[in-house]
């Protein structure tokens, strides 16, 4: 083998004098190239690393460089095996001559296969200059790698890294120009290799945005000159290891030259990378890819395991599989410093679920370093005791973040099946370890009844007193239910059980899974009570009929203080209440909206409140419509505003069916009116969907919303002007009475907003305003309908000015088109001639309108 | 005054043929360039369509209170103005480095959050038709995505089959109505399979795929993801194809059209040797003129397969087969050599060193079979040259250990 040939001293002293008068003559001679050509390199430094490494590739095409890039792995240049002429690949042979020297010409091995780029060989066939030359288009990926049977280096490999060639560190260009030299050089045929270049600038990067509307990278000097037959060469850097010690490197491989101007130089990025490790992974008995690359070679998880996992190289993607066998929840998340990303694929690789860094160590911010050190490569190597080689390992300090590691949580109900996680890395250049957890939990098939909530509208409360209790539950099994018995008790301590003092019982039937069921129900303390603290309990199944999964999650309480009158709370009906009387809680005080407003929440627990806001403060009712929405309705400035529900839409306080909310809402079509208004009123009535939510854990994967407030009539009276109107999302309906807007004789000031208005069967539509509306210059002013088209479904024609008027409060119906809360586009309408518009007396009043925007 | 009739008449039509003709043209324009809306435009698109209740006003839209400043991100709202902005940034900055910047960034945003917000975001802006060309080429990863898009639409129909391949197999109906971007076909190709794993959604992606490789300007004026559509008959096995893809051979000026057949070919015989062979067979005129190139298909054969062993013997065994190819296939036989790309569905099929030894010592065989079967008689000496070389390589092998 080559490195078992011997050396006369004096053979390799005379040849070492040579090359010192070449170098001599070369810097008397040549000047502005003194310091640019290879040397010819010792004997001894031959068998040295990395030199070791090197050796000559060749074709019937020609001659050129190499390294033993893996144990059986030589990487190149393909232009040294891609014939211009013809345009296609050599059939072969292609050899391999390890170290070559005069000595060992002779020796060769064959490849048996090789790995090239697909766009190289295109770049040729379309931007091939000619003999001799080569395009930017060529040297992009002017790369390939030459697969043998048998060692290439004595069964070791060069190191070899990614993205350095930039860095600022020594470089070196080691190969066989062996023609570049004429009689200057004395060693042709020889391993040559330039003299230790100082800085990153000896290579200057290239962005070309090539003829295939491809941004390349490559890099060029003017620094250097090689010749003929180094194409292939590696250019070696000296990388400093964690350790402290430092080692050569691959970088890159000389591509091309233009004789004493400029040698191109393809720097190993992440594609170079990727034929290397595809080349190397073929080659080794045993790859160092800890999971699968793909589905087919996934790692198989067992269900509530842990696995450790090491994204390896910037390309490496850890697959997992997952059999699962009953419906559940399978939940997949990784702990440790790494950045992980996670995607569940069902068994054809479709995308079920991605996530970045809702796991652990979340809070990673965008803008903070995600290495710690300034090194961002890969540097591999494996061991060799024939050859001088480096155990150095991954030492990229990739991913290695130090305070967190961002890591993904997958959680998802599934079904039966095949299951795949990919695992990888949140940066495209980022490595690191990581521990893979997956834990699976079985949706019971047992019904499994829960308490849901339990709330009162006071905890306070007298003797004999009635105390407004809201509470829900539903069953998280996997059957329904069947018929059970739930009751409310009163309890002088927290252990609820059926020996305390039952209130009321209930029957509740056929509960389904995941549907949530409440009630609200007036008890009454019991008159004899004592003032202290007591507990109002509520279990459901008391008499345990239901064979359920889980029996211990059945039972609920709430403290309350049965207190005296002389302690009951002496600040009720002050004049700054928000509630002045009705159903509501005021759930939250005080509470400063991002955009800096200040307001109170209420909770509607009743069919009607009224209600006021404190100044400069804005209150926001919530209650659901109809079409189970959570609806808001808010307004600020002097106003009392009463929202009043149908009651026929009992039962009237529920869980918002549609919302991961355990919250008790009254429910049903509201009615609002407002009194002693004025141009500083503003009301706004909306729902909450996921365009306006912030909080999105709110709505249910694949839940479908109506998405607009379905509420009869905004009717204001009693109030001298009103500031704006902003229910773009607001479609009032009704079949009885006044649906719409009715402000006879109060003007608005700036803007009114409407989704739409549709009266059915007997109610009669509105939209009325005081004459001298929409007076104030501003943005969006004016009476708009945001999507609707106005048509009634009854017929009837939409009272728009007072009796014996027949001046309408606007001059001009805009249309416009909006979007739904939950996004969907509501396009403008046209006003069509189905449309009419009349006073109260029913003579017909022409309208204008137009439509703004698409 | 007939003559006089005559002459209006002409006038008439030739005027109405001029008309139209320009309306044609400018109406053709329209749609094959990408509509680019200035910043004002949008800008008031944006004040106009978006919640008209955001306008100044005290209250605002807005949700339950149980809410942090920082989850705001996840509105559609949010997440649409993170695209419009994106698409306006674009156009504002023509340096194709920024653009690709910024094309990152808004893709990493979109795919870290796969929700329904994004993909109704994308969707909405997707229907506004603008669209602006990113400076970047049609550049594929590993995983199928892209890693640089041509276009902006393109960008975000790529997210959208990464985030909701269901939705984007939907919106692929409306891509595939028309044939204005032959890029968007292709990704959206790519999306109706990833969509239809099951069955692979072959029926519609034949059908479109045959669509498109018949469709004359994108062959005229390839573009890069057209280019990349070939990958969908190696995913489909859709041999059937084989004959567009040696007609491309024959065009004029047809290199880069060649190059993506003669891949999409060896790739489809790669994958799956037997039915893209058996059509070069039953089609004999097929690649007659580039008989290298059939040699290195045939080369292919992995003969420890029966079927395809009989397949490269009818080959070899044809009157007609010249001693260059035969010589050829000689040299490669059996072909382990790839070129490798990232694909739009399928991956790259590579040999391990034991699976090469293992063909290699089949094909030694085999080979060795021919050399004394008459029917082979007229190819001693490549069979020759056949059997020399296999023995080299499974010699190297065993030094090898394999």
């Amino acid at each position: 083998m080559p490195n078992d040939q011997t050396k006369s001293p004096l053979f390799s002293c005379h040849r070492y004098l040579l090359t010192v008068i070449v170098y001599f003559i070369l810097n008397c001679f040549l000047p502005l190239h003194a310091q640019k050509v290879p040397l010819p390199l010792p004997d001894d430094q031959i068998f040295e690393y990395p030199f070791n490494m090197g050796g000559k590739v060749s074709s019937s095409l020609g001659e050129g460089s190499g390294t033993a890039i893996a144990d059986k792995v030589v990487l190149s240049v393909s232009h040294v095996f891609f014939d211009n002429e013809t345009v296609d690949w050599r059939s072969g042979p292609f050899n391999w001559n390890p170290q070559h020297s005069p000595t060992n010409r002779n020796f060769k091995l064959t490849a048996r296969s090789y790995r090239s780029f697909s766009d190289y060989a295109k770049a040729t066939r379309l931007f091939d200059p000619g003999k001799g030359n080569t395009s930017f288009e060529q040297i992009n990926l002017d790369v390939i790698s030459l697969l043998f049977f048998e060692d290439v280096a004595n069964g070791g490999h060069a190191g070899w890294g990614s993205n350095l060639i930039e860095r600022s560190i020594l470089k070196m260009i080691v190969g066989y120009p062996d023609l570049g030299y004429g009689f200057f050089d004395p060693r042709l045929d020889t391993m040559h290799s330039t003299s230790l270049l100082g800085s990153a600038a000896d290579f200057n990067l290239v962005n070309y945005n090539d003829r295939l509307n491809n941004t390349r990278r490559f890099y060029k000097t003017s620094d250097l000159s090689t010749g003929p037959g180094n194409s292939g060469g590696p250019v070696y850097g000296l990388i400093t290891l964690p350790d402290g010690t430092t080692d050569w490197a691959v970088i890159g491989l000389v591509v091309g030259e233009i004789p004493n101007e400029q040698l191109f130089a393809l720097g190993i990025d992440q594609e170079v990378s990727e034929l290397i490790k595809s080349a190397e992974s073929d080659t080794q008995s045993s790859p160092t890819d800890d999971h699968g690359d793909s589905r087919d070679t996934a790692t198989t998880v067992l269900q509530n395991s842990t696995i450790v996992g090491d994204i390896e190289t910037t390309s490496d993607l850890d697959y997992f599989r997952i059999e699962v066998n009953k419906p559940g929840t399978l939940s997949a998340f990784t702990t440790g410093n790494t950045d992980t990303i996670g995607i569940l694929q069902n068994g054809f690789g479709n995308i079920i679920a991605i996530d970045d860094e809702s796991g652990a160590g979340r809070n990673r911010g965008n803008a903070k370093p995600r290495f710690t050190t300034g090194n961002t490569n890969t540097f591999e190597n494996t061991d060799s005791d024939e050859v001088r080689q480096k155990t150095l390992g991954n030492f990229s300090s990739l991913a290695a973040d130090p305070v967190s590691g961002s890591n993904f949580l997958l959680s998802n109900q599934v079904d039966p099946g095949t299951y795949y996680i990919l695992v990888s890395h949140y940066s495209d250049d980022g490595v690191g370890s990581y521990e893979f957890h997956l834990d699976f939990k079985e949706t019971t098939l047992l019904p499994d009844l829960v308490v849901n909530s339990l709330n009162v509208v006071s905890n306070s409360v007298l003797a004999g007193e009635k105390l407004l209790v809201d509470f829900s539950r539903s069953n998280k099994g996997g059957e329904i239910t069947g018929e059970f018995i739930h009751g409310l008790y009163f309890s002088e301590d927290n252990n609820i059980t059926t020996k305390d003092m039952n209130l009321i019982n209930f029957t509740g039937v056929n509960i389904s899974t995941g549907s949530p069921e409440g009630n609200y129900y007036e008890v009454i303390i019991p008159e004899v009570t004592e003032p202290g603290t007591y507990y109002l309990g509520y279990i459901i199944d008391p008499f345990e009929q239901i064979n359920e999964g889980d029996e211990n999650n059945n039972t609920g309480y709430v403290e309350i203080n049965v207190t005296d009158i002389e302690t009951i709370d002496s600040s009720q009906g002050q004049e700054d209440d928000i509630i002045i009387k009705g159903w509501g809680n005021v759930v939250g005080e005080n509470i400063i909206h991002h955009n800096g407003n200040v307001y109170n929440q209420v909770l509607l627990t009743g069919p009607f409140a009224m209600l006021r806001a404190r100044t400069d403060e804005i209150t926001r009712v919530a209650f659901l419509d109809e079409n189970d929405d959570i609806v808001q309705v808010e307004f600020s400035g002097n106003a009392v505003v009463t929202i009043a529900l149908d009651s026929n839409q009992l039962p009237l306080v529920t869980l918002p069916e549609k919302y991961n909310q355990n919250v008790m809402y009254a429910k049903g079509r509201a009615r609002v009116s407002v009194e002693s208004a004025d141009e500083n009123t503003f009301l706004s009535i909306y729902t909450v969907g996921s365009i306006n939510a912030d909080n999105k854990a709110l709505f249910p994967e694949g839940e479908i919303y109506d998405a607009m407030a379905d509420v009869s009539l905004l009717e204001i009276r009693n109030s001298i002007g009103f500031g704006a109107i902003h229910c773009a999302n607001t479609r009032f309906t009704g079949s009885s009475g006044k649906v719409g807007i009715d402000a006879l004789g109060v003007p608005v000031a700036i803007r009114v907003l409407i989704g739409d208005i549709d009266a059915s069967e007997d109610a009669v539509p509105y939209l009325r305003f005081g004459e001298e509306s929409f007076t104030v210059d501003a943005p969006n002013a004016g009476l708009r309908i945001t999507g609707g088209d106005l048509v009634q479904s009854n017929g009837a024609s939409i009272i728009v000015a007072a009796s014996g008027s027949e001046t309408p409060g606007f001059n001009t119906l805009i249309t416009q088109s909006n979007f739904k809360s939950d996004g969907t586009l509501l396009p403008s309408q046209n006003i069509g001639i189905d449309v009419s518009f009349s006073n109260i007396n029913g003579w017909k009043i022409n309208v204008i309108s137009e439509i703004e925007g698409p | 005054m007939l003559h006089k009739r005559i002459t209006i008449a002409a006038i008439s039509s030739l005027t109405l043929i001029i008309i139209t003709g320009v309306w044609i043209v400018f109406s053709h324009r329209g749609n094959d360039r990408p509509q680019t809306r200035s910043v004002s435009e949008i800008q008031a698109v944006q004040e106009s369509n978006i919640h008209p209740d955001k306008v100044d006003t005290v209250t605002k839209l807005e949700g339950v209170p149980d809410i942090t400043e920082g989850e705001i991100n996840n509105t559609l709202q949010v997440r649409f103005n993170l695209i419009n902005e994106t698409y306006e940034n674009i156009i504002a900055n023509p340096n194709p480095k920024t653009r690709n910047n910024l094309i990152i960034s808004l893709r990493k945003k979109l795919i870290s959050d796969p929700s329904n917000e994004n993909t109704q975001a994308i969707l909405q802006f997707l229907e506004l038709g603008l669209d602006v060309e990113t400076g970047s080429g049609f550049h594929v990863d590993k995983r199928g995505f892209l890693s640089a898009s041509p276009t902006f639409r393109v960008t975000l129909i790529d997210v959208l089959g990464i985030i909701n391949p269901t939705m984007a197999a939907d919106y692929a109906d409306q891509v595939f109505a028309t044939k204005k971007s032959a890029d968007e076909w292709a990704i959206s190709l790519r999306n109706v399979a990833w969509n239809n794993p099951e069955s692979r959604g072959v029926p519609l992606l034949k059908e479109k795929l045959f669509a498109a490789l018949t469709h004359k300007p994108w062959l005229e004026n390839p573009s890069a993801g057209f280019l990349h559509s070939f990958d969908v008959a190696v995913y489909t096995q859709s041999s059937s194809l084989i004959s567009e893809f040696t007609a491309m051979l024959d065009r004029e000026n047809s290199d880069i059209l060649s190059h993506a057949a003669i891949m999409a070919m060896d790739k489809m015989i790669l994958d799956n040797p037997a039915p893209a062979l058996n059509f070069f067979l039953e089609n004999p005129g097929l690649l007659a003129d580039r008989p290298h190139t059939r040699a290195g298909f045939f080369s292919r054969a992995d003969v420890s397969d029966s079927s395809q062993g009989k397949l490269v013997e009818s080959y070899l065994a044809q009157p007609n087969l010249s001693s260059e190819e035969a010589e050829t296939f000689a040299k490669l036989f059996p072909n382990f050599n790839l070129i490798m790309s990232n694909n739009l569905l399928t991956e790259n099929n590579t040999y391990t060193l034991s699976e090469m030894a293992q063909i290699d010592r089949a094909s030694l065989g085999q080979a060795e079979d021919w050399l004394t079967d008459s029917r082979y008689r007229h190819l001693i000496p490549q069979l020759e040259i056949l059997i020399t070389r296999l023995h080299d390589t499974i010699s190297s092998a065993e030094r090898g250990g394999y």
